[in-house]
């Protein structure tokens, strides 16, 4: 959940979640600040995040049997998050108008030139990741943060190994994609 | 693939994930104290910001009993019966029924309803960091108080809210019962607050209506002063006055509500329409209890939900009305 792979591995919280059946409040206490470092890559707000992880840890007050019982808690708490994630963003996308922030339609114009230029404004790509799917926000996060091998994100988002790496694909050739049009549009 | 945007997008992910785990709210977030709070802490929290507030009163008069399990302030506070002993009147969440027993079981939804005054409207929820605020307060003898906290600026708009604002002012439950687009609308937001404001005790719910109908600016202050109401598949009823575009009639065949709450679309229409109050139904009302439009929005919402869990980190269990329970329901000034 965020985490690099040598985060990744369990630590002794996470080992004692499995075997000794700790509380959940000892469980994100040791661990949850990598949880809150993967609601925040996957909503790009800090308040969106706030809400993903209060969903989420709901989610587990009342499933936290099925996360002691997964083989990998940790597995389990992340697509716990992922899945309120893309739940979420669906149930909106299906009612409410989902629209960037204020502010931000310019920013993702400023950022699809400035990735045509230079692609390293962070912000401008924070506000180009705005325009992608969630599912394709996530499996972003999970490969180019959590190093995620294709199996484990495509476990993860419940999807063959193949759907795992078009969705990265097809992300990646969006972002880029936007540049281009951006760039022929200009011309 | 990019290599820069490869490494960008890497910079950018290592770069939120120090916020992440810097960001205090986020932090906090994590805490399962505050996914269920003890309502007593939530009390004290706020109190020091009581002497500045302006109560308004929501007295139930229902018949179904609500569990609700906080809120208590004091001795003649406390929770109301429930009917269900497995809810327990400050069990963890973890206990609550399964999310589906709720949907399926219609006693255990009339047992368990929540009662929430939602923000409005929801993709423009106030953050945190605005001086509003607020809290329930629940009573032994069933009635519950929201409490006025304050007005401000609320997201670059002027508003004034009522009920819990424990989790920042967000629709998780959280209690907005006024927002004003333009602050032409609300000369001073002090007397927005005050008793004079426009509700006078005791308003029934079919005053409430009158009151909507006559275009108040405590609830209509939009130009249009339309109403809009709806249920749907979070389980909810609303009414509130708003300027919302976002009015889709196939949402009112959306949801069970009907079947949960006794009240169908139908009946609530007929209300409004008896009581001379235009309404539009908005579709957002029907999954969060709280409006998409991004343009200004002001009204009161009247959110009903059992919907488990989806709410409950502000620790209400509250009430489920129906329609006729809710013209008996009058709203005082404290």
């Amino acid at each position: 959940m965020g985490m690099r792979p040598q985060e990744t591995a369990p630590s002794a919280a996470s080992a004692q979640a499995t075997h000794d059946s700790p509380s959940i409040e000892a469980y994100l206490a040791a661990r949850g600040r990598a949880l809150t470092g993967l609601a925040l890559r996957l909503t790009l707000d800090r308040h969106d995040a706030a809400d993903l992880v209060q969903d989420a840890v709901l989610r587990l007050l009342r499933n936290w049997d099925k996360a002691l019982d997964a083989a990998d808690t940790d597995a389990y708490v992340r697509r716990v998050l992922i899945n309120e994630f893309m739940t979420k963003r669906r149930r909106r996308s299906a009612t409410e108008l989902v629209g960037l922030p204020a502010g931000s339609e310019r920013s993702v114009e400023q950022g699809v030139r400035s990735l045509e230029d230079t692609v390293t404004d962070r912000e401008h790509l924070r506000a180009l990741l705005l325009t992608l799917a969630p599912r394709e926000r996530a499996v972003l996060t999970l490969r180019f943060h959590d190093d995620l091998p294709f199996s484990e994100i495509a476990e993860l988002l419940g999807v063959r190994v193949g759907t795992a790496r078009s969705i990265v694909s097809r992300a990646l050739a969006r972002l880029q994609g936007r540049n281009t049009e951006e760039g022929t549009r200009d011309q | 693939m990019s290599t820069r945007l490869d490494e960008t997008l890497r910079d950018l992910y290592a770069d939120l994930e120090r916020e992440a785990r810097a960001d205090p709210e986020l932090v906090a977030a994590l805490n399962t104290d505050r996914a269920v709070p003890a309502p007593s802490t939530r009390h004290a929290r706020w109190a020091p910001l009581a002497a500045a507030a302006v109560t308004v009163g929501l007295i139930g008069t229902v018949a179904a009993v609500a569990t609700w399990s906080g809120g208590t302030t004091g001795p003649t506070e406390g929770s109301a019966t429930s009917s269900v002993p497995s809810q327990t009147e400050h069990g963890p969440i973890g206990s609550l029924p399964d999310e589906r027993e709720w949907i399926e079981n219609s006693q255990i939804l009339a047992a368990h309803a929540q009662w929430e005054i939602v923000t409005f409207p929801d993709d423009e929820r106030p953050r945190h960091d605005t001086v509003l605020s607020g809290s329930l307060t629940f009573r032994a003898d069933h009635t519950m108080s929201v409490q006025v906290r304050g007005c401000g600026v609320v997201e670059g708009r002027y508003a004034f809210v009522t009920g819990d604002k424990q989790q920042r002012g967000d629709s998780r439950g959280d209690a907005l019962v006024a927002e004003f687009p333009d602050r032409a609308l609300v000369p001073e937001c002090a007397t927005a607050i005050e008793p004079g404001f426009g509700i006078e005790e005791p308003l029934s719910f079919a005053q409430l209506l009158e009151f909507l109908a006559a275009g108040h600016p405590f609830v209509g202050s939009d130009p249009r002063g339309d109403t809009q109401i709806g249920t749907g598949r979070s389980n909810r009823m609303a009414i509130a006055p708003s300027t919302s575009a976002e009015i889709e009639p196939a949402d009112r065949t959306g949801g069970p509500v009907p079947d949960v709450l006794g009240l169908s679309p139908g009946d609530a229409e007929a209300a409004l329409e008896a009581a001379g109050v235009p309404y539009q139904w908005n579709r957002a009302l029907q999954t969060t209890g709280s409006a998409p439009s991004s343009e200004g929005t002001a009204g009161i919402v009247v959110a009903m939900t059992p919907e488990p869990g989806a709410r409950l980190p502000t620790g209400e269990r509250v009430q489920l009305w129906t329609l006729e329970e809710l013209h008996n329901l009058p709203l005082t000034l404290d």
